[in-house]
């Protein structure tokens, strides 16, 4: 049932594929599924999708985790201190609505291309370490940051005070309060924070991959393969990118499930 | 022995003009002893109550436990809220196991004790199951175990049966005076229903708007106590004239 769209699609753009005949305006999909097939092998003159694909994912875990360390602690002491949430609050609010790729040219001018390797040379001999660029992760961190923490917030702040008073009364104090009591209750906001994240930070790692001075990662053999007008190639990433982005979103989904406790706090 | 001397306790609000929820209540509770509160919605019960929890503080006065101002909640005092407060994310059993882990009680202790409150309100089978397959009335013993576990000097009570249907309330009100029976503690009961108040009480405190103390009664009634006997009629219409004076 729920393959009968996608696969719809792949018909219909068979079909249109073959009446163009115009491999660099729409490629056909067994040139595509080729692409696909051959994950170790070099495309074009850069690595080979699989390497491609690892830095990617490499640099969307670092942004991410990054992001979840700051935003996580923030989001609990703004969803629990009135005080905190006022001192925050207008700063969030003004940049959130700043989109992450906005910031690319300040993070160039930053950053300019150096990564982790300039900071530890030794690194260089790792193809996926010598690839993490900061920029490219500050903005995946930037991407990620806001859906965390306004969740986690909200999560916290929607704790109704019976349930930490009856905490308090039986003894819970600062860190038993937080991890007895103000994580477990918000750890379903904190979870759907963690999953829009991510998806987000996803989103942004494919334009950060765009930038200048970039030189591996989905993003970027998109990019390079439209010099080449190799639309397979550019298919083929898409749709690696989706299919990442869900299998994520689905994995953090079936988390929700497992460890999330069930009924409602009133 | 819990003392309440002197205690005032004002809220601002909006507007920023001073509304007193208590004033210069006086009231000691002897050890062991029930004591309802019972008055209308707004007349300060529950603020009193949450100041002797230590969950607020008071404008005016002290309260004293055994001697000892109360600052801040402890498991000494125990609340029962009349909302359902068992975390969700625990089961039965690591609810009320919830204050002795915090303590660092060893686990074979925490868990006998857990056993032992848990069988005292007539749930020993459910140690395993989650609060969401839990009644409304279940919750509630369950969160009067979770009290009595801490086994603290005062248990409090904030109208715990109050969103119970009228008969689980009256069962929950024959086991809390069966408990009380046996486990020999000092309760306050703040509740809004006369009845209730006469049913469990040693000593009604009858409050009225602004938060005062309109009278004291002492329920001499054996228990289990016969609603329709007519002492027990006499003491409702009396309660309900002080509160209709007002």
């Amino acid at each position: 049932m729920r393959l009968i769209l996608p696969l719809l699609l792949a018909c219909a753009w068979e079909i249109v594929a073959l009446y163009l005949n115009k491999p660099m305006i729409l490629p056909r999909l067994e040139s595509v599924v080729k692409v696909l097939l051959h994950p170790t092998q070099k495309v074009l003159i850069t690595g080979s999708l699989a390497m491609h694909m690892c830095i990617s994912v490499v640099r969307v875990l670092l942004g991410f985790f990054l992001a979840a360390s700051v935003a996580i602690p923030l989001g609990i002491w703004m969803g629990h201190c009135r005080l905190a949430d006022k001192l925050f609050d207008s700063l969030i609010e003004l940049l959130r609505p700043i989109p992450p790729l906005a910031w690319i040219p300040l993070i160039l001018a930053w950053f300019g291309i150096k990564g982790i390797v300039d900071w530890a040379p030794q690194l260089s001999e790792s193809i996926l370490l010598s690839n993490i660029q900061y920029g490219t992760v500050v903005i995946i961190m930037i991407g990620a940051f806001f859906p965390v923490l306004l969740n986690t917030a909200q999560g916290v702040r929607s704790i109704p005070d019976e349930y930490i008073e009856s905490a308090r009364t039986l003894g819970a104090r600062r860190f038993s309060l937080l991890f007895k009591v103000l994580i477990p209750a918000s750890a379903p906001a904190i979870l759907t924070g963690l999953r829009i994240g991510m998806g987000i930070g996803w989103m942004c790692l494919v334009a950060a991959e765009m930038m200048p001075g970039s030189s591996s990662g989905l993003g970027y053999l998109i990019w390079y393969a439209y010099e080449f007008l190799r639309t397979d190639v550019i298919v083929a990433g898409m749709i690696i990118i989706g299919f990442i982005g869900f299998l994520v979103d689905r994995g953090f989904r079936w988390l929700e499930n497992r460890i999330i406790w069930r009924g409602r706090m009133s | 022995m819990l003392e309440i001397i002197n205690v005032s306790k004002t809220f601002q609000n909006a507007n920023g003009e001073r509304i007193p929820a208590v004033s210069s209540l006086d009231l000691t509770v002897a050890r062991n002893e029930f004591v309802c509160v019972v008055g209308m919605s707004g007349c300060g019960k529950t603020t009193t109550l949450r100041l002797v929890a230590g969950l607020d503080k008071p404008t005016e006065g002290r309260i004293l436990v055994d001697g000892r101002k109360v600052n801040g909640p402890t498991p000494e005092r125990c609340v029962v809220f009349q909302k359902y407060t068992l975390f969700p994310w625990r089961t039965v059993r690591d609810n009320v196991a919830f204050g002795l882990e915090i303590r660092r009680m060893n686990r074979q202790d925490r868990m006998a004790r857990v056993r032992k409150y848990l069988e005292l309100v007539g749930l020993g089978d459910y140690d395993m199951s989650y609060p969401f397959e839990l009644s409304g009335g279940m919750q509630q013993r369950v969160a009067v175990a979770r009290a009595l576990a801490a086994e603290p000097k005062i248990l409090l009570m904030d109208e715990p049966f109050g969103a119970l249907d009228s008969r689980t309330r009256e069962i929950l009100q024959n086991e809390l005076i069966g408990i009380w029976c046996n486990e020999r503690k000092t309760i306050l009961f703040v509740t809004h229903s006369i009845s209730e108040a006469i049913t469990l009480a040693d000593r009604v405190v009858v409050m009225t708007r602004p938060g005062r103390i309109r009278r004291l009664i002492d329920i001499d009634l054996p228990r289990p106590r016969d609603k329709n006997c007519e002492r027990f009629r006499k003491y409702n219409a009396q309660v309900r004239d002080l509160l209709n004076e007002s």
